[in-house]
Protein backbone atom coordinates (compact mmCIF):
# COMPACT_ATOMS: atom_id res chain seq x y z
CA UNK A 1 0.00 0.00 0.00
CA UNK A 2 3.37 2.51 0.92
CA UNK A 3 4.82 1.39 -1.97
CA UNK A 4 1.36 1.99 -4.28
CA UNK A 5 0.98 5.63 -2.62
CA UNK A 6 4.72 6.11 -3.41
CA UNK A 7 4.40 5.32 -6.98
CA UNK A 8 1.68 7.70 -7.27
CA UNK A 9 3.32 10.18 -5.39
CA UNK A 10 6.36 9.91 -8.15
CA UNK A 11 4.04 10.04 -10.80
CA UNK A 12 2.55 13.72 -9.78
CA UNK A 13 6.37 14.70 -10.08
CA UNK A 14 7.04 16.95 -13.30
CA UNK A 15 7.41 14.66 -16.20
CA UNK A 16 11.27 15.74 -16.61
CA UNK A 17 11.93 14.89 -12.84
CA UNK A 18 9.73 12.12 -12.98
CA UNK A 19 12.10 10.39 -16.51
CA UNK A 20 15.56 11.42 -14.54
CA UNK A 21 14.86 10.53 -10.98
CA UNK A 22 11.62 8.46 -10.82
CA UNK A 23 13.35 4.93 -10.92
CA UNK A 24 15.78 6.13 -8.42
CA UNK A 25 13.64 7.40 -6.11
CA UNK A 26 11.68 3.71 -5.84
CA UNK A 27 14.59 2.16 -5.78
CA UNK A 28 15.56 4.03 -2.56
CA UNK A 29 12.31 3.82 -1.44
CA UNK A 30 12.46 -0.33 -1.75
CA UNK A 31 16.03 -0.37 -0.03
CA UNK A 32 14.91 1.89 2.34
CA UNK A 33 14.02 -0.17 5.89
CA UNK A 34 9.99 -0.50 7.14
CA UNK A 35 10.07 2.26 10.03
CA UNK A 36 11.88 4.74 7.14
CA UNK A 37 9.12 4.34 4.50
CA UNK A 38 6.70 6.86 6.47
CA UNK A 39 9.38 9.22 6.11
CA UNK A 40 9.90 8.40 2.39
CA UNK A 41 6.41 9.69 1.93
CA UNK A 42 6.72 12.96 3.67
CA UNK A 43 9.66 13.31 1.99
CA UNK A 44 8.08 12.99 -1.33
CA UNK A 45 5.12 15.15 -0.95
CA UNK A 46 7.23 18.17 -0.16
CA UNK A 47 9.32 17.07 -3.00
CA UNK A 48 5.97 16.90 -4.77
CA UNK A 49 5.77 20.76 -3.61
CA UNK A 50 8.78 21.80 -4.09
CA UNK A 51 8.80 20.80 -7.93
CA UNK A 52 5.38 22.25 -8.70
CA UNK A 53 5.88 25.62 -6.49
CA UNK A 54 9.65 26.74 -6.40
CA UNK A 55 11.42 24.90 -9.86
CA UNK A 56 8.98 26.02 -12.70
CA UNK A 57 12.60 26.52 -14.80
CA UNK A 58 12.98 22.89 -14.36
CA UNK A 59 9.87 21.59 -15.96
CA UNK A 60 10.95 21.50 -19.90
CA UNK A 61 13.92 19.61 -20.84
CA UNK A 62 16.96 21.35 -21.77
CA UNK A 63 19.55 19.99 -24.82
CA UNK A 64 22.82 18.31 -23.27
CA UNK A 65 25.36 20.30 -23.46
CA UNK A 66 26.97 18.34 -26.41
CA UNK A 67 30.97 18.90 -26.33
CA UNK A 68 33.18 16.03 -26.27
CA UNK A 69 34.47 15.14 -22.84
CA UNK A 70 30.88 14.94 -21.63
CA UNK A 71 30.00 12.22 -23.92
CA UNK A 72 33.49 10.42 -23.39
CA UNK A 73 32.63 10.79 -19.77
CA UNK A 74 28.76 9.76 -20.24
CA UNK A 75 30.10 7.25 -22.96
CA UNK A 76 27.79 3.96 -20.45
CA UNK A 77 24.89 6.49 -20.21
CA UNK A 78 22.21 6.49 -22.84
CA UNK A 79 21.98 9.51 -24.69
CA UNK A 80 18.34 9.21 -25.98
CA UNK A 81 15.05 9.18 -24.10
CA UNK A 82 12.00 7.55 -24.98
CA UNK A 83 8.36 9.27 -24.68
CA UNK A 84 6.00 7.97 -22.47
CA UNK A 85 3.46 6.17 -24.03
CA UNK A 86 0.72 5.55 -21.29
CA UNK A 87 -1.39 2.95 -22.28
CA UNK A 88 -4.66 1.81 -19.98
CA UNK A 89 -4.64 -1.79 -19.17
CA UNK A 90 -7.08 -3.87 -20.73
CA UNK A 91 -9.03 -4.93 -17.78
CA UNK A 92 -9.13 -0.91 -16.81
CA UNK A 93 -10.99 -0.62 -20.39
CA UNK A 94 -13.86 -3.43 -19.82
CA UNK A 95 -14.59 -2.27 -16.68
CA UNK A 96 -14.46 0.92 -17.59
CA UNK A 97 -16.71 -0.17 -20.94
CA UNK A 98 -19.25 -1.95 -18.34
CA UNK A 99 -19.76 0.84 -16.31
CA UNK A 100 -20.62 3.08 -19.33
CA UNK A 101 -23.26 0.01 -20.48
CA UNK A 102 -24.63 0.13 -17.18
CA UNK A 103 -25.16 3.50 -16.51
CA UNK A 104 -27.20 3.66 -19.95
CA UNK A 105 -29.53 0.67 -19.22
CA UNK A 106 -30.35 2.44 -15.86
CA UNK A 107 -30.98 5.71 -17.35
CA UNK A 108 -33.29 3.87 -20.26
CA UNK A 109 -35.12 1.97 -17.38
CA UNK A 110 -35.18 4.97 -15.48
CA UNK A 111 -36.74 7.20 -17.86
CA UNK A 112 -38.82 4.10 -19.40
CA UNK A 113 -40.59 4.41 -15.57
CA UNK A 114 -41.39 7.39 -15.53
CA UNK A 115 -39.18 7.58 -12.28
CA UNK A 116 -40.98 5.23 -10.36
CA UNK A 117 -39.27 5.03 -7.12
CA UNK A 118 -36.63 7.27 -8.38
CA UNK A 119 -39.07 10.43 -8.89
CA UNK A 120 -38.00 12.93 -6.89
CA UNK A 121 -34.58 12.54 -9.27
CA UNK A 122 -36.96 13.29 -12.38
CA UNK A 123 -36.64 16.84 -13.42
CA UNK A 124 -40.01 18.21 -15.03
CA UNK A 125 -43.84 17.30 -14.90
CA UNK A 126 -45.13 14.17 -15.45
CA UNK A 127 -48.52 14.03 -14.60
CA UNK A 128 -51.21 16.67 -15.90
CA UNK A 129 -51.30 19.38 -13.06
CA UNK A 130 -54.69 22.20 -13.41
CA UNK A 131 -51.87 24.60 -13.44
CA UNK A 132 -51.57 23.27 -16.66
CA UNK A 133 -53.70 24.96 -18.95
CA UNK A 134 -55.03 23.46 -22.04
CA UNK A 135 -54.71 24.94 -25.51
CA UNK A 136 -57.73 25.12 -27.62
CA UNK A 137 -56.25 24.07 -31.00
CA UNK A 138 -59.98 24.57 -32.70
CA UNK A 139 -59.11 28.17 -33.55
CA UNK A 140 -55.71 27.23 -35.42
CA UNK A 141 -57.22 24.64 -36.99
CA UNK A 142 -59.91 26.87 -38.34
CA UNK A 143 -58.33 29.00 -40.12
CA UNK A 144 -55.95 29.54 -42.75
CA UNK A 145 -52.74 29.52 -42.04
CA UNK A 146 -51.46 32.35 -44.82
CA UNK A 147 -48.75 34.36 -42.82
CA UNK A 148 -45.84 34.53 -45.20
CA UNK A 149 -42.22 35.19 -43.46
CA UNK A 150 -39.85 37.35 -45.97
CA UNK A 151 -36.23 37.72 -45.20
CA UNK A 152 -34.91 40.68 -44.74
CA UNK A 153 -32.08 42.14 -46.74
CA UNK A 154 -29.32 40.12 -46.66
CA UNK A 155 -26.46 42.79 -45.14
CA UNK A 156 -23.20 41.08 -46.96
CA UNK A 157 -25.62 41.31 -49.88
CA UNK A 158 -26.09 45.10 -49.53
CA UNK A 159 -22.25 45.43 -48.96
CA UNK A 160 -21.23 43.46 -51.76
CA UNK A 161 -23.68 45.83 -53.75
CA UNK A 162 -21.78 49.06 -52.58
CA UNK A 163 -18.03 47.77 -52.83
CA UNK A 164 -18.71 46.62 -56.83
CA UNK A 165 -18.30 49.78 -57.91
CA UNK A 166 -16.38 51.39 -55.19
CA UNK A 167 -13.62 48.64 -55.90
CA UNK A 168 -13.71 48.96 -60.06
CA UNK A 169 -13.50 53.10 -59.22
CA UNK A 170 -10.49 52.76 -56.78
CA UNK A 171 -7.22 51.66 -59.20
CA UNK A 172 -5.58 50.89 -55.79
CA UNK A 173 -8.37 48.11 -54.90
CA UNK A 174 -8.53 47.03 -58.60
CA UNK A 175 -4.64 45.99 -57.69
CA UNK A 176 -5.21 44.87 -54.41
CA UNK A 177 -7.92 42.42 -54.82
CA UNK A 178 -6.29 40.54 -57.31
CA UNK A 179 -8.87 38.13 -57.15
CA UNK A 180 -11.82 40.37 -58.03
CA UNK A 181 -13.88 39.09 -54.91
CA UNK A 182 -14.17 42.56 -53.65
CA UNK A 183 -12.07 41.25 -50.31
CA UNK A 184 -8.36 41.50 -49.28
CA UNK A 185 -7.50 38.57 -47.94
CA UNK A 186 -4.23 38.05 -45.90
CA UNK A 187 -2.20 37.00 -49.10
CA UNK A 188 -3.60 40.04 -51.28
CA UNK A 189 -2.49 42.15 -48.15
CA UNK A 190 1.12 40.82 -48.02
CA UNK A 191 1.15 41.08 -52.09
CA UNK A 192 0.32 45.08 -51.61
CA UNK A 193 3.65 46.01 -51.89
CA UNK A 194 4.21 44.41 -55.49
CA UNK A 195 0.62 45.80 -56.24
CA UNK A 196 1.28 49.03 -55.56
CA UNK A 197 4.58 49.26 -57.41
CA UNK A 198 2.32 48.16 -60.44
CA UNK A 199 0.70 51.40 -60.26
CA UNK A 200 3.65 53.49 -60.14
CA UNK A 201 3.33 54.45 -63.83
CA UNK A 202 5.45 57.10 -63.78
CA UNK A 203 8.28 55.04 -62.24
CA UNK A 204 9.30 57.42 -59.81
CA UNK A 205 8.75 54.93 -57.16
CA UNK A 206 5.88 56.55 -55.55
CA UNK A 207 2.06 56.25 -56.44
CA UNK A 208 0.57 59.71 -56.50
CA UNK A 209 -2.70 60.60 -55.77
CA UNK A 210 -3.36 60.79 -59.53
CA UNK A 211 -2.40 57.03 -60.02
CA UNK A 212 -4.57 56.64 -57.23
CA UNK A 213 -7.70 57.78 -58.96
CA UNK A 214 -7.38 61.55 -58.39
CA UNK A 215 -8.32 63.00 -61.75
CA UNK A 216 -7.64 66.84 -62.06
CA UNK A 217 -5.41 68.77 -64.46
CA UNK A 218 -3.16 69.71 -62.61
CA UNK A 219 -3.15 73.64 -64.05
CA UNK A 220 -6.53 74.36 -63.45
CA UNK A 221 -6.02 75.63 -60.15
CA UNK A 222 -3.22 76.71 -57.47
CA UNK A 223 -0.55 74.59 -56.09
CA UNK A 224 -1.41 74.67 -52.88
CA UNK A 225 -5.22 73.88 -53.47
CA UNK A 226 -4.04 70.95 -55.58
CA UNK A 227 -1.57 69.55 -52.42
CA UNK A 228 -4.74 70.09 -50.20
CA UNK A 229 -7.03 68.67 -52.26
CA UNK A 230 -4.88 65.58 -52.74
CA UNK A 231 -4.75 65.33 -48.96
CA UNK A 232 -7.84 65.27 -48.57
CA UNK A 233 -8.70 62.34 -51.47
CA UNK A 234 -6.57 60.05 -49.74
CA UNK A 235 -7.89 61.18 -46.31
CA UNK A 236 -11.34 60.30 -47.62
CA UNK A 237 -10.37 56.62 -48.71
CA UNK A 238 -10.18 54.38 -45.54
CA UNK A 239 -7.42 52.38 -47.77
CA UNK A 240 -5.64 55.16 -49.23
CA UNK A 241 -5.67 56.94 -45.46
CA UNK A 242 -3.94 53.98 -43.86
CA UNK A 243 -1.37 53.59 -47.20
CA UNK A 244 -0.29 57.23 -46.91
CA UNK A 245 0.85 57.43 -43.49
CA UNK A 246 2.72 60.66 -43.09
CA UNK A 247 -0.59 62.28 -45.07
CA UNK A 248 1.30 63.95 -47.67
CA UNK A 249 -1.33 63.22 -50.27
CA UNK A 250 0.86 60.16 -51.81
CA UNK A 251 2.16 56.76 -51.21
CA UNK A 252 5.92 56.90 -50.67
CA UNK A 253 8.90 54.09 -51.23
CA UNK A 254 8.91 53.34 -47.40
CA UNK A 255 4.78 53.40 -47.23
CA UNK A 256 4.84 50.79 -50.32
CA UNK A 257 7.47 49.03 -48.69
CA UNK A 258 5.32 48.78 -45.27
CA UNK A 259 1.66 48.45 -47.04
CA UNK A 260 0.92 45.05 -45.45
CA UNK A 261 1.12 46.47 -41.76
CA UNK A 262 -0.70 49.27 -42.82
CA UNK A 263 -3.49 47.48 -44.01
CA UNK A 264 -3.57 45.52 -41.19
CA UNK A 265 -4.73 47.90 -39.21
CA UNK A 266 -7.88 48.39 -41.02
CA UNK A 267 -9.11 44.91 -40.11
CA UNK A 268 -11.16 46.07 -37.39
CA UNK A 269 -12.74 42.58 -36.68
CA UNK A 270 -9.03 40.63 -36.95
CA UNK A 271 -10.71 38.09 -39.12
CA UNK A 272 -7.21 38.80 -41.29
CA UNK A 273 -9.83 39.90 -44.21
CA UNK A 274 -10.10 43.32 -45.13
CA UNK A 275 -14.04 43.42 -46.73
CA UNK A 276 -15.93 45.76 -48.03
CA UNK A 277 -17.47 47.25 -44.46
CA UNK A 278 -13.61 47.77 -43.79
CA UNK A 279 -12.73 49.67 -46.74
CA UNK A 280 -15.74 51.41 -48.07
CA UNK A 281 -15.99 55.29 -46.86
CA UNK A 282 -18.62 55.60 -43.82
CA UNK A 283 -20.02 58.63 -45.30
CA UNK A 284 -20.64 56.40 -48.56
CA UNK A 285 -21.97 53.28 -45.95
CA UNK A 286 -24.20 55.91 -44.30
CA UNK A 287 -25.79 57.25 -47.26
CA UNK A 288 -26.50 53.62 -48.94
CA UNK A 289 -27.84 52.72 -45.10
CA UNK A 290 -25.74 50.55 -44.14
CA UNK A 291 -24.47 52.47 -41.11
CA UNK B 1 32.15 32.95 -19.17
CA UNK B 2 32.97 30.63 -15.80
CA UNK B 3 31.13 30.99 -12.81
CA UNK B 4 32.35 32.15 -9.71
CA UNK B 5 32.17 30.10 -7.21
CA UNK B 6 31.87 32.62 -4.01
CA UNK B 7 28.22 33.29 -5.99
CA UNK B 8 26.55 30.37 -4.48
CA UNK B 9 27.38 30.63 -0.88
CA UNK B 10 26.53 30.29 1.81
CA UNK B 11 25.42 26.85 0.55
CA UNK B 12 22.06 25.01 2.27
CA UNK B 13 22.75 22.45 4.72
CA UNK B 14 21.44 19.38 2.38
CA UNK B 15 23.39 21.05 -0.53
CA UNK B 16 26.59 21.02 1.49
CA UNK B 17 26.31 17.26 2.90
CA UNK B 18 25.86 16.19 -0.72
CA UNK B 19 28.80 17.66 -1.89
CA UNK B 20 30.74 16.86 1.01
CA UNK B 21 29.40 13.13 0.05
CA UNK B 22 30.55 13.39 -3.15
CA UNK B 23 33.99 15.02 -2.67
CA UNK B 24 35.45 11.33 -2.84
CA UNK B 25 34.50 8.88 -5.28
CA UNK B 26 31.47 8.94 -7.69
CA UNK B 27 28.20 7.65 -5.85
CA UNK B 28 24.74 6.87 -6.35
CA UNK B 29 21.52 8.56 -5.03
CA UNK B 30 21.39 5.50 -2.57
CA UNK B 31 24.94 5.65 -1.61
CA UNK B 32 24.76 9.69 -1.28
CA UNK B 33 21.79 9.05 1.45
CA UNK B 34 24.39 6.67 3.44
CA UNK B 35 27.33 8.82 3.29
CA UNK B 36 24.90 12.02 4.54
CA UNK B 37 23.62 10.34 7.34
CA UNK B 38 26.97 8.42 8.28
CA UNK B 39 28.67 12.03 8.44
CA UNK B 40 26.13 13.60 10.02
CA UNK B 41 26.71 11.28 13.06
CA UNK B 42 22.85 9.73 12.01
CA UNK B 43 21.51 13.20 12.77
CA UNK B 44 20.83 14.35 8.98
CA UNK B 45 18.46 11.32 7.46
CA UNK B 46 17.82 12.74 3.61
CA UNK B 47 15.16 12.05 1.67
CA UNK B 48 15.22 10.67 -1.88
CA UNK B 49 12.74 13.36 -3.03
CA UNK B 50 15.22 16.62 -1.58
CA UNK B 51 18.48 14.39 -2.43
CA UNK B 52 16.97 13.96 -6.19
CA UNK B 53 15.84 17.85 -6.23
CA UNK B 54 19.05 18.96 -5.06
CA UNK B 55 20.33 16.74 -7.32
CA UNK B 56 18.41 18.13 -9.79
CA UNK B 57 19.77 22.02 -9.22
CA UNK B 58 23.18 21.10 -8.79
CA UNK B 59 23.56 19.74 -11.95
CA UNK B 60 21.87 22.74 -13.53
CA UNK B 61 24.30 24.87 -11.85
CA UNK B 62 26.80 22.34 -13.34
CA UNK B 63 28.42 21.35 -9.66
CA UNK B 64 27.63 17.93 -9.74
CA UNK B 65 27.95 15.51 -13.57
CA UNK B 66 26.17 12.54 -13.96
CA UNK B 67 28.60 9.92 -14.53
CA UNK B 68 29.03 5.81 -16.05
CA UNK B 69 28.60 3.54 -13.20
CA UNK B 70 31.93 2.15 -11.69
CA UNK B 71 32.82 -1.62 -13.20
CA UNK B 72 31.40 -3.31 -10.23
CA UNK B 73 28.03 -1.93 -10.77
CA UNK B 74 28.09 -1.74 -14.58
CA UNK B 75 24.51 -3.97 -14.49
CA UNK B 76 23.10 -1.26 -12.21
CA UNK B 77 20.50 0.80 -13.82
CA UNK B 78 21.51 3.06 -11.61
CA UNK B 79 22.78 6.96 -12.41
CA UNK B 80 26.17 7.98 -10.41
CA UNK B 81 27.46 11.50 -10.07
CA UNK B 82 30.13 13.18 -9.04
CA UNK B 83 31.47 16.93 -8.55
CA UNK B 84 32.63 18.66 -11.21
CA UNK B 85 35.59 21.47 -11.00
CA UNK B 86 32.70 23.95 -10.18
CA UNK B 87 31.04 22.02 -7.40
CA UNK B 88 34.86 20.99 -5.69
CA UNK B 89 35.06 25.09 -5.98
CA UNK B 90 32.28 25.85 -4.45
CA UNK B 91 32.58 23.07 -1.57
CA UNK B 92 36.05 24.35 -1.23
CA UNK B 93 35.21 27.95 -0.45
CA UNK B 94 31.99 26.88 1.45
CA UNK B 95 34.44 25.15 4.17
CA UNK B 96 36.89 27.52 4.06
CA UNK B 97 34.05 30.76 4.99
CA UNK B 98 32.55 27.80 7.76
CA UNK B 99 36.09 27.74 9.12
CA UNK B 100 35.84 31.40 9.37
CA UNK B 101 32.50 30.99 11.32
CA UNK B 102 33.98 28.68 13.48
CA UNK B 103 37.10 30.86 14.27
CA UNK B 104 34.87 33.47 14.93
CA UNK B 105 32.05 32.02 16.90
CA UNK B 106 35.09 30.51 19.35
CA UNK B 107 36.16 33.72 19.96
CA UNK B 108 33.35 35.69 20.56
CA UNK B 109 32.37 32.90 22.58
CA UNK B 110 36.12 32.92 24.70
CA UNK B 111 34.99 36.82 25.30
CA UNK B 112 31.97 35.79 26.91
CA UNK B 113 33.83 33.51 29.53
CA UNK B 114 33.24 34.64 32.82
CA UNK B 115 36.28 35.65 34.31
CA UNK B 116 37.29 35.11 38.14
CA UNK B 117 36.96 37.09 40.56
Amino acid sequence: MLRWLYIQLIWLHPATFRWRFGDDMLDDFDRAPNRARLRYLADAVASLARQWLLRPEFRHPEAPAATAEALLETVAVPLFQTIETYKPRPAALLHGGLLGILSILAAVVLIGKGGGAARPFVIGAHFSRPSLLPIDRNSVAASDLNTAVKPGPDPSEAWLKLARPYFVSMPVLRALDSDRDFALSPWEIGNAPAALRQLDTSHEGKVTAGECGLHIDPNSMPPAVLAQLRRQFMSYHPVLAALDADHDGEISAWEIDHAAAALKKLDRNHDGYLTADELVPLEMAVRAGLR
Amino acid sequence: MKPDPDDFLPLAPATLHILLSLAGEPMHGYGIMQEVLRQSGGRYNLGPGTLYDNLQRLMKQRMVEEVAAPREEENSRRRCYRLSSLGRGVLTQEITRLEDVVHEGRMRLRSLKPRRA
